[in-house]
C-alpha cells in the first residue's frame, strides 16, 4: 500500500471519509469569509489547492458536479490564471480554511482538497485530497449529496 | 474403529478436507486481489485493509464461537473471512452508486467507526492476528483431541465444548468409571448414585453412616461427572447403564440395593431394567418425576438461568458451558463462594461436568425419563424417599403415578436433603437394606 505523502491528512482516517456532517453538527461559514460568492443562498463547493491547477484537469475534476452547485477555487498566492468553472478566490492568511476547518496537511502547509457547503452555509463535507483532480465521480458524488 | 465411529468422524472431519480448504483459499485470494486493485483504483486501498482485518478478526470470532457451541469446526470457514469482509464494505458499494456514508451504516461491522481505532490498521492487523491466531490454535487442539478419540476406536466428541473441546474423551472400559467405596471389600451392598451437576461427593455423609453401620458401599462418578467427566463421548440413559454395569462387574458380582437421587433415579430405574438380576431393591430419592413435559420445563428450568436455556435448547447454554469448562478454576472459586449454605465440597463438584454430559441429562428426563413408567410398573421393590419442601421432585406429581409395590417414605427440607439431612436418608436406605438382606436370609 502506498505510504501517505505531504500534503495528506496526518489522519488517515479524516481523508475521504465519505461520511456526511449531520446537518445539526454542521458548521456555519460566515458570508463575510467568501464576499461575492453565493454561500448562504446555494450549495457551494469549494475546493483547496496550492495553485490553480491546469485548465483541463480542473474542468474534468469538476465534470460530475452538477451546473447548480457554485464551484470556488482558494489558493493561497495571487495567480494570473482564469479558472475554466467558477471563480478563484487568492486567501494568503488562510482564513478560508479556518472557517471551514479542513484539516493541515503533514507537511503542516496550505490544504490541498475540497469542502462542500450547503444551500443554509453549512459545510457538510470537508476533507483533504491531494489526488481530487482524479477522484472527478467521488468529487460528483459529495457535490450532488450536499443541497 | 467401529463403522458409526468412522461415520462421525468423517463428518467432523470434513470441513477441514484439503481439498476443500484448497477451494476455498484460491477463492479468497482471487476475489481479494480483484477487491485490493479496485479499491487501489480509487486511490483507497488503506481502507480495503481496514475492512479486511475487521473481516478477518469478526470470521476469527465467528468460527471460535461456533466451535465452542458445536464442538466441531464450521464448514467453509475461509469464505467465511470472504463474506465478513464483503459484509464491511458494503458501504464501499453503495458509495460506488452514489450513496454518501451515513452513521447508519456502522450496521456493517462498523464500517465508519473502525477508521478511528488508535493507530489505525496497525491496531486492526494486531487484533486481526490474536484473534485468527487463538482461533488455530483451539482448531489444533481440537484437531488433536479428536484424532486422539478416532485413535482409541471412540466416536470424536463433537459438541463437547470448554476444555473438553481440546481434551480427549476416554472410552469407560471395564471398571473405568470413578468411584469410592466405603467399608470392607467385596460386592457392594448399596450402589449410590448423584444427580445433576452433582458428583460422588453429594452421597459422602449418608455413605459413611452406612459404612458405620456395616455396610458395604460403592459411590460412583456418573459418566460425564466429578471425576468420570472426561470419559465417554456420548451420554444418553444406555450408556450410563453400561457403564455402571462395567463398574459393577469389576467390584464382584451382587445383588445391590441401587440407590438413585434427583437424576440418579432415572439411571438407577434404567439399570434395573437392563439388569434385573444385578439389583435387589431400588431406593429413589427425590425422583423428578413431573406430571407433563411443560411441567418438567418448568421445575427443571427452576435450576437457573443456565438450565433455562439448557431446556430451551437455547446456543447460549453451549457457549456458557463451554466458557465455564475452559474457565472452570474461575467458576470453582465462584460457585463455592456464592452457593449459600451448601457444603464447599458438594459446590466445588456442581461444576465438574462435561457439557454433554449435563446437556443429555437434562434432555433425558424431559423426553425419555423413565421414572414415570417405573413408578406405575416397577421391576424391583422400589422405596421413593419425598422431602415435604422439594419443588423439583414435587409430593403430588409422584403420587400420580402409584403402585402397591412402591413405598413412599416423606421427609423434611428439600431438594438437597441427601446431604443436609443425611442420617435420615441414610436411616432408610439402612431399614430397606437390611430388610433385603433379612429377606434373602
Amino acid at each position: 500500500m502506498s505510504a501517505p505523502g505531504s500534503l495528506d491528512d496526518p489522519n488517515p482516517a479524516d481523508q475521504r471519509p465519505g461520511f456526511l456532517t449531520a446537518p445539526a453538527d454542521a458548521i456555519a461559514v460566515p458570508g463575510l469569509v467568501l464576499p461575492g460568492n453565493p454561500v448562504g443562498s446555494q450549495p457551494v463547493f469549494l475546493v483547496f489547492d496550492r495553485r490553480v491547477p491546469p485548465a483541463a484537469e480542473y474542468a474534468d475534476a469538476l465534470k460530475d458536479v452538477p451546473r447548480s452547485r457554485a464551484v470556488v477555487i482558494v489558493v493561497p498566492r495571487a495567480a494570473r490564471h482564469t479558472v475554466p468553472r467558477g471563480r478563484l478566490v487568492v486567501d494568503p492568511a488562510g482564513r478560508v480554511a479556518a472557517a471551514v476547518r479542513i484539516d493541515r496537511p503533514r507537511d503542516g502547509g496550505s490544504p490541498v482538497g475540497y469542502a462542500a457547503i450547503d444551500a443554509r452555509a453549512r459545510v457538510r463535507y470537508v476533507t483533504l485530497d491531494p489526488a481530487y483532480l482524479d477522484h472527478s465521480f467521488e468529487n460528483g458524488l459529495i457535490a450532488e449529496a450536499v443541497r | 474403529m467401529t463403522a458409526a465411529a468412522e461415520t462421525a468422524w468423517a463428518r467432523a472431519y470434513r470441513p477441514l478436507r484439503p481439498a476443500s480448504l484448497g477451494v476455498q483459499l484460491a477463492l479468497l485470494v482471487l476475489t481479494e486481489y480483484a477487491l485490493f486493485h479496485s479499491y487501489r483504483g480509487h486511490d483507497a486501498d488503506f481502507r480495503w485493509a481496514t475492512h479486511f482485518l475487521v473481516g478477518l478478526t469478526v470470521a476469527a470470532a465467528i468460527n471460535l464461537a461456533w466451535l465452542f457451541v458445536k464442538g466441531a469446526p464450521a464448514r467453509g470457514m475461509l469464505l467465511s473471512v470472504l463474506a465478513a469482509h464483503l459484509f464491511a464494505m458494503a458501504p464501499d458499494v453503495l458509495f460506488s452508486v452514489g450513496v454518501p456514508h451515513a452513521p447508519w451504516m456502522n450496521v456493517f461491522l462498523g464500517h465508519i467507526w473502525v477508521h478511528y481505532l488508535p493507530s489505525g490498521d496497525k491496531s486492526w492487523l494486531v487484533i486481526a492476528l490474536v484473534a485468527s491466531g487463538t482461533f488455530a490454535s483451539c482448531l489444533a487442539l481440537w484437531l488433536r483431541a479428536r484424532t486422539g478419540e478416532a485413535e482409541a476406536g471412540l466416536a470424536p466428541g463433537i459438541g463437547i465444548g470448554g476444555s473438553a473441546l481440546v481434551t480427549a474423551q476416554r472410552t469407560p472400559e471395564r471398571g473405568a468409571l470413578v468411584s469410592v467405596r466405603y467399608g470392607p471389600d467385596g460386592p457392594p451392598d448399596i450402589v449410590l448414585l448423584h444427580g445433576l451437576a452433582a458428583s460422588q461427593h453429594v452421597w459422602a455423609p449418608a455413605a459413611r453412616l452406612l459404612q458405620e453401620r456395616g455396610f458395604r458401599v460403592v459411590v460412583p462418578d456418573l459418566l460425564g461427572f466429578g471425576d468420570s467427566r472426561r470419559i465417554g463421548t456420548r451420554f444418553l440413559l444406555d450408556d450410563h447403564v453400561d457403564a455402571l454395569a462395567s463398574l459393577l462387574e469389576a467390584t464382584g458380582a451382587g445383588q445391590p440395593v441401587v440407590v438413585g437421587h434427583s437424576f440418579g433415579c432415572a439411571v438407577a430405574v434404567a439399570f434395573a431394567r437392563a439388569h434385573p438380576h444385578a439389583v435387589s431393591e431400588l431406593v429413589l430419592v427425590a425422583p423428578p418425576v413431573f406430571r407433563d413435559g411443560q411441567r418438567a420445563r418448568e421445575r427443571l428450568g427452576e435450576d437457573g438461568w443456565l438450565a433455562r436455556q439448557v431446556v430451551a435448547g437455547s446456543p447460549v447454554a453451549s457457549l456458557t458451558c463451554g466458557l465455564m469448562c475452559l474457565l472452570r478454576p474461575l467458576a470453582e472459586m465462584l460457585v463455592t463462594r456464592l452457593a449459600d449454605g451448601v457444603p464447599r465440597e458438594v459446590a466445588h463438584e456442581s461444576v465438574q461436568h462435561s457439557w454433554p454430559a449435563y446437556r443429555d441429562a437434562l434432555t433425558t428426563l424431559l423426553d425419555s425419563n423413565p421414572l414415570p413408567g417405573a413408578l406405575k410398573h416397577p421391576t424391583h421393590p422400589t422405596t421413593v424417599v419425598l422431602a415435604d419442601a422439594d419443588l423439583r421432585a414435587p409430593k403430588g406429581d409422584v403420587l400420580d403415578h402409584p403402585h402397591e409395590a412402591v413405598t413412599l417414605v416423606e421427609l423434611t427440607g428439600d431438594h438437597l436433603f441427601v446431604y443436609a439431612d443425611a442420617p435420615a436418608v441414610a436411616a432408610v436406605i439402612a431399614a430397606t437394606t437390611t430388610a433385603v438382606e433379612g429377606g434373602a436370609q
